[in-house]
């Protein structure tokens, strides 16, 4: 059931950043909402839940993408793993600390990104995004991330509730 | 004999290298269409289509009935315009039929005839590094790969991908298109190829050739790709350096990428060439 909400929530992701931002006209400005759930994942959900729909994420984003085949995929990978390896040492919740973890976690990706697109793209110029429009999704993200993170958090908890209802009615 | 660190450690890294080596791989083979791809596109596609008819139902409201102070102002406007281009395409049709009979006297071919289908763009490419489109007409509607996409103010791109009832096009300003043009005032060719930054450089561009910014840059048909004649975009900057038998060009478009809404596929005859799907 938790896998079913994740997948929907991929989906309403890839939709609202393909499809609503470019109409608003903030693609370039707003950071991309996947990594946003990338982070959540990271953060507040366990491994086993977790992995197949960063990898399902980042394969309908490169599937909608015109560039190379992979390049969400891999970015995706590696700031879940990299999230993970921090909050080995990092504690953190839903607390004053998240949004500067969020702001980070952008910043974190955007640097992922370059360095797959240097793998991908060597002739490409440098750099990917501007440093201007970094800070500036930083910026986004640290106002409104937090809240997008309640949807989320919101979401899950609700299914986790219906499912452990749905476990007490069986067991009797 | 390993801890248990130093073996995360090593995956780690092992993992990196296979990811890299996959990356150079698949990077080569960019345009490469895959099933799943393909699967991914039409499971997304529809939803994108709903939403973007939402959305254009919402802003066509909002423009009817609130905005209708400017439309009377606008529409004053546009009648001038209207007359003028009236006056205009008099003109034309007379140039038209001098070229007609003038073509007949020398007896040239007619141009290829143009077979057009018209499509709504329902997603854009959430990438930054990749410029492409997604429009709502398929291999269902006759789209194939290779055909090109146009729009009245000139060339969109051209069709890299086709799913059962949607597509995917690759726009001209993207670092990966290339379109064989030429100036429309001397004939000078050129490839006209995607910029980082949202123009088009005219590259191969002879020193030789006395290129003039404002100077009007078309297809020139020879890639077998885009018809003759379509407008691509205007020369903004030129530099001729002291060596090399080539200038740089940058060439900003006529079409405003950011906010196509509907665009043309030409649908080509089938000696036209367009590559089958795998």
């Amino acid at each position: 059931m938790i896998f079913g909400v994740n997948i929907g929530l991929c989906f309403v992701l890839a939709i609202v950043q393909t499809t609503l931002f470019p109409y608003l006209g903030i693609t370039e400005t707003f950071y991309d909402l996947p990594t946003l759930f990338v982070l959540y994942l990271g953060l507040f959900r366990p491994d086993r839940e977790s992995l197949p729909v960063v990898v399902f994420l980042g394969f309908i984003l490169d599937s909608l993408s015109g560039g190379p085949f992979g390049v969400y995929l891999s970015i995706y990978f590696w700031l879940f793993l990299s999230v993970r390896g921090s909050i080995r040492f990092l504690h953190i919740g839903f607390n004053s600390l998240l949004p500067v973890i969020l702001a980070v976690g952008v910043l974190l990706q955007n640097a992922i990104e370059l360095l797959v697109l240097a793998v991908v793209e060597p002739g490409m110029g440098f750099p990917a995004t501007p440093p201007r429009l970094i800070l500036l999704r930083m910026a986004w993200v640290f106002v409104t991330g937090p809240f997008v993170l309640l949807v989320f958090r919101y979401t899950h908890r609700k299914c986790d509730h219906w499912r452990f209802q749905l476990f007490s009615e069986k067991s009797g | 004999m390993f801890s248990k660190k130093m073996i995360l450690v090593v995956g780690v890294i092992l993992l990196f290298v296979v990811n890299i080596v996959i990356l150079s791989v698949v990077g080569r083979s960019r345009l490469t269409v895959s099933g799943p791809d393909r699967f991914a596109v039409s499971m997304v596609a529809p939803f994108q289509e709903v939403l973007t008819h939402s959305l254009r139902f919402v802003r066509d409201i909002w423009r009817s009935y609130f905005a209708l102070v400017s439309a009377a102002k606008e529409n004053t406007t546009l009648h001038l315009k209207l007359r003028e281009a009236e006056a205009w395409n008099h003109k034309c049709l007379e140039v038209e039929k001098s070229n007609a009979r003038l073509r007949h006297l020398l007896n040239f071919k007619p141009s290829r005839p143009q077979q057009v289908l018209p499509a709504e763009v329902i997603g854009i490419d959430p990438s930054a590094w990749s410029k492409t489109i997604i429009i709502d007409k398929g291999s269902a509607d006759g789209v194939k790969k290779g055909f090109s996409v146009v729009v009245p103010e000139g060339i969109v791109g051209q069709i890299i991908s086709v799913a059962h009832h949607y597509s995917k096009v690759l726009m001209i300003i993207d670092p990966n298109s290339a379109v064989d043009a030429m100036l429309q005032r001397n004939r000078a060719r050129g490839i006209v190829k995607g910029a980082d930054d949202g123009t088009c450089l005219f590259d191969y561009a002879l020193r030789k050739h006395e290129i003039l910014e404002g100077d009007t840059v078309i297809s020139s048909g020879l890639d077998g790709v885009f018809p003759k004649g379509l407008q691509l975009g205007r020369v903004t900057r030129i530099v001729k350096n002291d060596a090399g038998i080539f200038q740089t060009v940058t060439v900003t478009p006529f079409v405003d990428f950011e906010k196509i809404e509907e665009v043309l596929v030409v649908i080509a005859p089938p000696e036209f060439g367009a590559d089958e799907e795998p």
